[in-house]
């Protein structure tokens, strides 16, 4: 945070995701626009996707100027919010536990591990069964990956906390619930974090598999929706969508996890 | 210090301490005093089991065999009446130098205004008292010794053990950290138990010197360092020094050649099993 868009635009690291991004779009448009290769010309080129995108009479009735989009927008992003605040409670709850407790281990972590495979998409038909809404059944979809990611890196950073804490957390008279608080939780902060950013990035591909098949709104439906209709340009429109909140919500675990963890960001040397 | 109390530190007594890991002795009737208000140093090679000894005194593991005896009770488990600094960095890095020091205190639910008094009273004679928000990676070396140190002291042990606690530092810091160290206990005059497999350190600062021999360990001999205190680095240029350095070496290279001569043995064999199974 605090970066200034004069810093960010003077500061050469960030030309080179300028560049990339540049790149990409370059390409994009050489493929569909210039050289019109076979089956790329049937794709909408960057400049047919801006333009729709940016236009308040969007031929396809999609925009930043429709009531729609942002519809769409907000049903994911509640969706995602939602099943990511549900994953972090339990995943981080359970790994802690898992970690923390030998024997829970010894009964629990099987179970966990025969269930974390199985892909959110092969959830799909049991949800929509079991769930008395369609709409739960969208979030439980998007919340099962997100949850088993956040477990086991949980249960990861328990088992990596460096066993000298243990001890002298111990001859300094502690007792196991100083211990859970003040050596488990922060030793295993890092690797907590680095499984949320993990769960958000898949809560966002599950979101989009669930709302595709059992969802009425969002942009997964919208994509979906569009491809029924050929309308094309849409479907890039919310792809592009998907990658910049997703994008924005990993940014926004980073910074949860720098604020939390003031220790790793203030290294000799580096910080204040 | 005014704040810590010259209280009734602590004496350990160990009789015919033996221990095992997966049926190879380690320790074997192994037999010592820390006497109550000394500085003893225990030396011996790598691998001779002063780890394991220590980590019996601390409460860390229990043996079956023989007796570990805190003032003529039995060690039960790991207690802040003998606090331990460690020869890792066992500071906790998500807590302030501060927070670090005063883990303790919170832990045995000393109230506040005591509390506070004490670990500023720590910090400064530690050096510390303007790096008391910092965290551990922000501080050198040196510092982070001294922190674990404090963090240790701020507690008022009946006995503190430190397991080869200036390891890892360069050679200057060591030598600072010696005298350092040596002048806090002077002053306080807790019982200590300083482990080390470097003689000089050992001889600098010990009052009492336990050399203990190549597995299974235990104490081969107890030497009395009568060099005078207070200690300062003169002291390792004096006749005195040098002929309890020169006695306690030589006991020491005939238990570190048996190491080596284990070690170069435990060699010849993996290089023997690996021409075996080469079929040579």
């Amino acid at each position: 945070m605090g970066i200034s868009f004069k810093r960010w635009v003077t500061n050469p690291d960030s030309w080179g995701a300028v560049a990339s991004i540049f790149g990409f779009v370059l390409l994009w448009y050489v493929l569909t626009a210039v050289l019109r290769l076979p089956r790329f010309d049937k794709l909408p080129d960057p400049v047919a996707v801006v333009t729709a995108w940016l236009s308040p009479n969007p031929p396809d009735g999609l925009s930043i100027f429709t009531s729609v989009y942002y519809m769409d927008i907000l049903y994911s992003v509640v969706r995602v919010l939602v099943s990511f605040a549900l994953a972090t409670v339990l995943g981080v709850g359970l790994g802690l536990l898992l970690g923390w407790s030998r024997v829970f281990f010894d009964y629990a972590f099987p179970l966990v591990e025969t269930l974390r495979p199985i892909p959110p998409i092969a959830w799909i038909p049991l949800a929509v069964l079991v769930l008395p809404t369609t709409e739960m059944g969208v979030i439980f979809i998007t919340f099962i990956a997100a949850f088993f990611a956040t477990v086991l890196n949980t249960l990861l950073g328990v088992q990596s906390i460096d066993q000298v804490y243990f001890r002298a957390a111990k001859c300094l008279g502690s007792r196991p619930w100083d211990v859970f608080r003040h050596v488990v939780i922060p030793g295993s902060l890092p690797a907590i974090f680095t499984g949320l950013q993990v769960a958000m990035g898949v809560a966002w591909i599950s979101l989009v598999a669930g709302e595709m098949i059992s969802g009425q709104a969002g942009l997964g439906y919208l994509i979906y929706e569009d491809y029924s209709n050929l309308q094309f340009v849409n479907i890039v429109i919310g792809m592009l969508t998907l990658g910049l909140l997703g994008y924005g919500s990993s940014a926004l675990v980073r910074l949860a996890g720098k604020r939390l963890m003031t220790w790793e960001s203030r290294r000799r040397g580096v910080g204040a | 210090m005014s704040v810590i109390t010259k209280r009734i530190f602590g004496e350990f007594q160990v009789r015919g301490l033996s221990h095992s890991y997966g049926g190879v002795p380690v320790l074997e009737d192994c037999t010592l005093d820390v006497p109550r208000g000394k500085l003893t140093v225990l030396v011996g090679p790598s691998g001779c089991g002063k780890t394991t000894l220590i980590n019996i005194l601390a409460g860390y593991e229990t043996s079956t065999v023989g007796q570990v005896l805190l003032d003529e009770r039995p060690v039960a488990g790991p207690g802040p009446d003998r606090l331990v600094v460690f020869q890792e960095m066992a500071l906790f890095p998500w807590m302030t130098v501060e927070e670090n020091v005063n883990f303790g205190c919170r832990a045995s639910g000393m109230p506040a205004g005591e509390m506070r008094s004490r670990v500023a009273s720590v910090l400064a004679k530690v050096g510390l008292a303007d790096f008391r928000s910092k965290y551990p990676s922000q501080l050198s070396g040196g510092m982070q010794r001294r922190a674990e140190l404090a963090r240790a002291m701020v507690n008022d042990p009946k006995v503190m053990i430190l397991d080869e606690p200036f390891r890892g530092l360069d050679a200057m810091t060591r030598s600072m950290m010696q005298e350092f160290y040596v002048g806090l206990f002077e002053e306080v005059g807790r019982t200590n138990l300083f482990v080390t497999h470097d003689l000089e350190e050992a001889v600098f600062l010990a009052d009492r010197l336990l050399i203990m021999t190549y597995r299974p360990g235990k104490i081969r001999e107890v030497i009395d360092v009568d060099l005078p205190r207070p200690r300062t680095f003169q002291v390792m240029a004096t006749p005195r020094y040098n002929e309890i350095r020169q006695h306690a070496l030589e006991l020491l290279y005939e238990e570190a050649s048996k190491a080596f001569a284990a070690g170069s043995q435990a060699a010849f064999d993996l290089v023997d099993g690996f021409a075996k199974a080469a079929g040579r």
